[in-house]
């Protein structure tokens, strides 16, 4: 195998929509918890790109957070998790074409806005939120990823805790499974049922978010 | 009612078969140059120093990583995690572009105009935020 080398290379940009050509102002405009729908929201800024003929494709999920629900809507396979009491309670459903091929929106891809699934979960204080790209969860196994939680919160409340522990935690054990070539993956697990010879984990982007949910 | 008392986001890049990218990369433009409405995003430099200690180099409500071929972006609110398939070349540049673009669309539908990204391409640690 080819030897890698790792490149540190950080750069920041932002954005600054002023000027009256802004194609953004037309579509900027506050959503009240009960008129936000995350299916409806992702099918308005598809067609945006689309209109713009950007290039490329992707997966997409969107969370939003109403008065007692998280409103859900993906399309792909990026996931979200809840967790309620160390175990899960929620996690939304993959889309694939075919192994290893998930649903994405695109200028030339096959899936629409349309194929996104909706979700509407109520939520309550103390909920964990896992949100991430399929890096995370194609390495641990939903059983994995409850011990490291309930290690993680032991006898504590989850107000005592610090989420980005919990983080550092997850990727951290993502991270390993995805070197290694012998520890048993989900997405090992999936090839196999394709009749695919894999081993190890899955290397790739590792993305998550963590967050615990509170009163305000 | 509810928020997330925090979000955070870590990324470990894929690095595997991973050919070297423009390192030069020093504006992103969004929309693409074919459209008449173009939006330009201007890329400054930071160092790794910039994010190692935890802390982003400035701070927003809104926030969004592009990391690799992920991008997310969060608030208390909501959250978006988008993941541009293929590998890593110039294509893939375009498909960061296309999830970038998608996400900044969808934060705008939001009510939220400004987001401020962080770019990386190669990274060889974790990453932490704590942007609230």
């Amino acid at each position: 195998m080819k030897k890698k080398s790792l490149l540190i290379l950080v750069q920041h940009f932002s954005i600054t929509n002023s000027g009256s050509n802004n194609p953004y102002v037309t579509f900027q405009k506050k959503l009240s918890d009960t008129e936000v729908n995350p299916k409806e929201i992702i099918q308005q800024a598809y067609d945006v790109v689309q209109r713009d003929q950007v290039k490329g494709g992707t997966t997409i999920l969107l969370g939003v957070l109403g008065e007692k629900k998280l409103k859900i809507a993906s399309l792909g396979d990026c996931g979200l998790l809840i967790l309620r009491n160390k175990k899960v309670v929620f996690k939304t459903k993959e889309q694939h074409h075919s192994f290893n091929f998930p649903f994405q929106l695109g200028l030339t891809t096959r899936s629409l806005p349309e194929e996104a699934l909706p979700y509407d979960v109520d939520i309550q204080e103390d909920d964990i939120i896992l949100a991430g790209s399929d890096g995370f969860f194609d390495n641990l196994f939903e059983d994995q990823i409850l011990e490291i939680i309930e290690e993680f919160i032991g006898n504590k409340k989850l107000s005592e805790l610090d989420p980005s522990d919990l983080c550092r935690k997850l990727l951290k054990e993502a991270s390993y499974v995805a070197r290694n070539t012998t520890i048993s993956s989900p997405f090992e697990a999936i090839a196999v049922q394709h009749g695919i010879e894999f081993k190890g984990g899955k290397m790739d982007d590792i993305s998550l978010i963590v967050a615990f949910v509170e009163s305000s | 009612m509810f928020t997330f008392k925090r979000c955070f986001y870590h990324f470990r890049g894929c690095i595997q078969g991973v050919p070297q990218i423009n390192k030069t990369l020093t504006t992103f433009t969004y929309p693409p140059l074919t459209s008449s409405t173009s939006t330009t995003l201007t890329l400054t430099s930071s160092s790794t120093s910039d994010v190692q200690d935890g802390k982003p180099p400035h701070s927003h409500q809104v926030f969004g990583v592009i990391a690799g071929e992920d991008c997310a972006v969060f608030n208390r609110k909501w959250l978006i995690v988008a993941d541009g398939v293929g590998g890593f070349s110039k294509l893939t540049q375009q498909k960061m572009i296309y999830a970038t673009s998608l996400s900044t669309q969808i934060a705008n539908l939001l009510g939220n105009s400004f987001i401020h990204f962080i770019l990386f391409y190669f990274i060889s640690h974790y990453i932490f935020y704590d942007i609230l």
